[in-house]
């Protein structure tokens, strides 16, 4: 609950989490309502249930359903990329500065912002520096749904 | 058990298959993120020949594509799903509806779970199970990625979860089952028919299990890709003999269910279940039963 506490604080989100409402199974993360919570019968054997936030993996790897909820909320921390760049970042690419079309509030190290293409939120980087220049480097993208079946 | 084999089962069936009959690729639109006509517009954008598939409500089939369906960044946003044609059915006949609960008896891959919660609008509850945690991984991942928030997953036989006086207002069984040829090449060298008679008995318990939760008047849809009579006529015969039911009529491009096979006279009312010929639906096999607790 910490770390994603922590990472919705980092990127500016306001969103309210009532520690009631959330239930951990594995280090996975879920938000869920009274229906649903009144419906589990074998705790031992459930596997996903309501909202998946996200997962304590080292780090908070936020889920593609935070994320949009994210992305719909929040209104500094975003840039924008164009469909190329687009591409090349759910395939697991950091992104170039010269790549970024639009951006909500200056760049800043050390600072994570939601990768849009339109209005579509395709994951999230954190602004680095190497070899003196700024990049931003990639933390997630949806990609990782792919990359996931690859392993399963 | 050969191809010669299956292939004469169909015939005294009434149906002169080839064996290399295929189905076409097609998709279904996630309503939960997105509508139809986007969709139609993102692959004009990309070039490919598409046309809506008239008996599905979200369904549609590729007739040309020149990119991997599977790695859009539309599909990773979850805005469709590749579904083959009849198996998105089942869940257009069952109609869920937002602040109901539903039960999805054997859910992984988890594609007909994310079309109840679209059916659903995110609203009620989902309680999906299967024994299968490999494939309970695609589920999960498949429910993250279209979105779904109003889903109970669990892990084990649905048969032997014990809900108590819980009862659901709609069932699906998306059985086991053998399959089919159209979706496997491999299937004819595969199978053997005492296979297919112990998945029958396996589909019997699950049966049983669905009438033991479901609410008097409630739903259950029976849906097996399979075109052998003893995982399809046979149990639902098995059933209205056994069980306080009856069948429903529905709409759907596939032929009635058979109520005479190998010399066995069965119940007229199997006439209301519904089976995809491949060789008429240009679909995998496939059978659906809409049963009804009385």
């Amino acid at each position: 609950m910490k770390e994603l506490l922590d990472f919705l604080n980092d990127i500016g989100s306001k969103i309210i989490l009532d520690e009631s409402e959330i239930v951990n199974i594995n280090n996975k993360c879920f938000k869920i309502n009274n229906e649903i919570k009144s419906l589990i019968i074998n705790r031992s054997r459930l596997v996903y249930i309501g909202s998946f936030l996200g997962k304590s993996k080292k780090k908070w790897v936020p889920s593609t359903i935070l994320l949009e909820e994210m992305s719909k909320e929040i209104e500094t921390n975003k840039i924008w990329i164009d469909d190329e760049a687009a591409w090349l970042f759910v395939c697991g690419r950091d992104i170039f500065l010269d790549k970024i079309l639009n951006l909500s509030t200056e760049l800043k190290e050390g600072i994570k912002y939601l990768v849009m293409n339109n209005e579509k939120c395709l994951g999230i980087v954190t602004v680095e520096s190497q070899n003196n220049k700024l990049i931003l480097s990639n933390n997630f993208d949806i990609g990782d749904f792919l990359r996931r079946e690859k392993n399963i | 058990m050969s191809k010669e084999f299956f292939l004469e089962r169909y015939s005294q069936m009434g149906h002169n298959l080839t064996g290399k009959e295929k189905t076409q690729q097609s998709l279904r639109v996630n309503s939960l993120k997105t509508t139809l006509l986007d969709i139609k517009k993102e692959f004009i954008k990309k070039g490919a020949r598409f046309e809506k598939i008239q008996w599905l409500k979200d369904g549609f089939c590729i007739n040309e594509v020149n990119f991997s369906l599977g790695s859009t960044i539309e599909y990773l946003l979850g805005h469709y799903s590749i579904q083959e044609a009849a198996s998105q059915l089942p869940v257009e006949v069952m109609s869920p509806k937002p602040y109901e609960k539903i039960l999805d008896m054997c859910a992984a891959p988890g594609g007909k779970t994310s079309q109840i919660a679209a059916w659903m609008k995110n609203k009620g509850v989902i309680v999906a199970i299967d024994s299968n945690r490999k494939r309970l991984y695609s589920l999960e991942n498949h429910l993250e990625r279209c979105g779904v928030k109003n889903s109970i997953v669990y892990w084990g036989d649905s048969s032997e979860f014990n809900f108590g006086n819980d009862k659901f207002d709609r069932i699906l069984l998306d059985a086991p089952c053998s399959g089919n040829y159209v979706t496997d090449p491999k299937w004819f060298k595969k199978r053997k028919l005492d296979d297919i008679k112990k998945n029958s008995e396996n589909q019997k318990k699950l049966l049983k299990a669905a009438i033991n939760n479901i609410k008097q008047s409630g739903v259950i849809i029976y849906t097996t890709c399979s075109l052998e009579p003893e995982e399809n006529e046979f149990n639902i015969q098995w059933l209205l003999e056994n069980y306080p039911v009856k069948l429903e009529l529905f709409e759907g491009p596939g032929s009635s269910g058979l109520i005479e096979i190998f010399g066995n006279k069965l119940n007229k009312e199997l006439t209301k279940t519904m089976r995809f010929w491949p060789e008429l639906t240009n679909t995998q096999g496939f059978y659906i039963a809409k049963v009804v607790k009385k």
